[in-house]
């Protein structure tokens, strides 16, 4: 009962997480730095979730993500809950592929993350949406790209201290005993 | 003893010891001449004193130079810091300016129309770059409803795709999804406003037949109310038709860049208004030129109220 009431919590704490850091990227950074395109705050959480997270596990929390973030976008649902859900795939994908216990691995992973959720979401909106995105704003996907990795390393402690205090067991690949 | 036999050789320069001061003064009676034994010595009084002045004048110099350095440091650390503060003053004070204006405008534009609108601030953007969204902090409570129309002094901005308590996302017409009906102002042709990227949007199903030219204007039909007739939207930059089908397309340069939204109206009530009647009495003259004015895509209207203005609420 307890272990289910923590897994519960350790879910709503990353969703709240992620919810809060959308509202960073969509308002924070609009006040701050107007509209230059912002990091994918969020983006980090799922890719976390995707690292160090079973399959399942992995695809629950990127509908529930999906279906969170799907509030501060005019993106339709099930365009946001496919992109998601394809990138928390790839990234799980090309951990077995290629995989390095380091900040950079997590930076590295984030940004990919990021560059290739637009991908998705491009190629998606072509295939299910009456809408596909004819122009795409390549220009941000890449700054987008290029500032996610700089704010991973900060969010990758608090992700670590959710799992604490929700009493997950630290994952191997963090205390090192993971091998590919 | 011999009394004679003293040593001359020190006779004379006891003499010559004692015979030297009187010499001397002898010799000084004029005043204005130093002896020539003297010069010598003088000299080189003269130089070390004249060397230690400028040493001790030096040192003092430069301690008095550094000990005036340290309070020139000081005084510029002060300035710079007051010249900051005064900056960001400045710069506060140029924010404010331009945000009086810019509230002012909005403010005579509010006070002669017959529309219902309501003040709200951009308080977020769309999570995707893709996507043109905007959040206000206007929502249900202040009687905000899905599809009411959004617009700024210059022209429309969207329309309200879903509502909060507190705020409400807007659908720019510079989103693919959006749908604003619209007409083209020359020839009445009609068709529908949808958003093709960020800085352009398209008027489609415009009939093949229908007459329409690069620089036309763009104004929304007045349709259900949701907008007032005759608001611009955008201007034509070019027309696209196929040798084949039965509609053609243009491309509309929209009237406001959403990418420097900061204050919307949302109409609450359009009123009945018919923005084709102010235009032809001049109210609507001044939103135009700014459709044709370069750099000016921040919904900034004249600063002064048109005097045609209709009743105001």
């Amino acid at each position: 009962m307890k272990a289910k009431a923590l897994l519960i919590a350790n879910v709503f704490l990353f969703l709240v997480a992620t919810l809060l850091l959308a509202a960073g990227q969509t308002s924070f950074w609009l006040q701050v730095f107007g509209y230059f395109p912002p990091p994918a705050l969020w983006i980090p959480a799922l890719v976390y979730i995707a690292l160090f997270r079973s399959t399942m596990s992995a695809v629950i929390v990127s509908h529930l993500i999906a279906i969170a973030l799907a509030t501060a976008t005019s993106m339709p649902e099930g365009l946001m809950m496919i992109s998601c859900l394809a990138v928390a795939l790839s990234v799980q994908i090309f951990k077995t592929r290629f995989y390095w216990t380091a900040t950079t691995y997590f930076m590295l992973v984030s940004g990919l993350a990021t560059l290739v959720f637009h991908i998705y979401q491009f190629a998606a909106s072509w295939i299910i949406s009456d809408h596909p995105l004819t122009s795409p704003a390549l220009s941000s996907w890449i700054i987008q790209a290029l500032l996610t990795p700089l704010f991973a390393p900060l969010l990758f402690p608090v992700f670590r201290w959710f799992d604490q205090i929700t009493h997950r067991t630290e994952p191997p690949e963090i205390t090192g005993a993971y091998t590919v | 003893m011999n009394f004679f036999a003293f040593d001359l050789r020190k006779l004379l320069i006891v003499i010559a010891v004692i015979a030297l001061p009187i010499l001397s003064i002898n010799m000084k009676r004029n005043p204005g001449e130093d002896p020539w034994y003297s010069r010598p010595f003088s000299w080189f009084v003269a130089a070390s004193q004249g060397g230690y002045s400028s040493f001790t004048s030096g040192v003092r110099g430069t301690t008095s130079m550094y000990l005036n350095l340290m309070g020139i440091k000081k005084d510029n650390l002060r300035m710079q810091r007051e010249n900051e503060e005064l900056r960001a003053q400045l710069g506060a004070l140029a924010e404010l300016k331009l945000e009086n204006e810019r509230l002012n405008s909005l403010l005579q534009f509010k006070l002669n129309t017959k529309m219902e609108l309501l003040a709200a601030k951009v308080i977020a953007r769309d999570l995707s770059p893709d996507h043109e969204s905007i959040r206000i902090n206007r929502g249900y409570r202040h009687g905000l409803r899905k599809l009411m129309g959004i617009i700024t002094v210059q022209g429309v901005v969207g329309y309200v795709l879903a509502t909060e308590m507190e705020t409400a996302q807007i659908l720019v017409l510079t989103d693919r999804s959006a749908a604003i009906d619209a007409l083209v102002q020359r020839t009445r042709a009609r068709g529908l406003i949808s958003g093709k990227d960020a800085n352009s949007i398209r008027l489609r199903y415009l009939e093949r037949a229908d007459d329409v030219g690069v620089g036309d204007a763009v104004v929304t039909s007045g349709l259900k109310g949701t907008f007032p007739k005759g608001f611009p939207v955008g201007k034509v930059t070019s027309v696209r038709k196929t040798d084949f089908g039965i509609s053609q397309e243009a491309y509309v340069e929209p009237v406001v860049s959403p990418s420097n939204l900061e204050e919307v109206f949302v109409v609450l009530n359009s009123g009945g208004e018919d923005f084709n009647e102010k235009l032809a009495t001049g109210f609507g003259a001044p939103l135009l030129s700014k459709m044709n004015a370069p750099g000016n895509p921040q919904g900034v209207a004249p600063a002064s109220a048109p005097e045609t203005a209709v009743k105001t609420q």
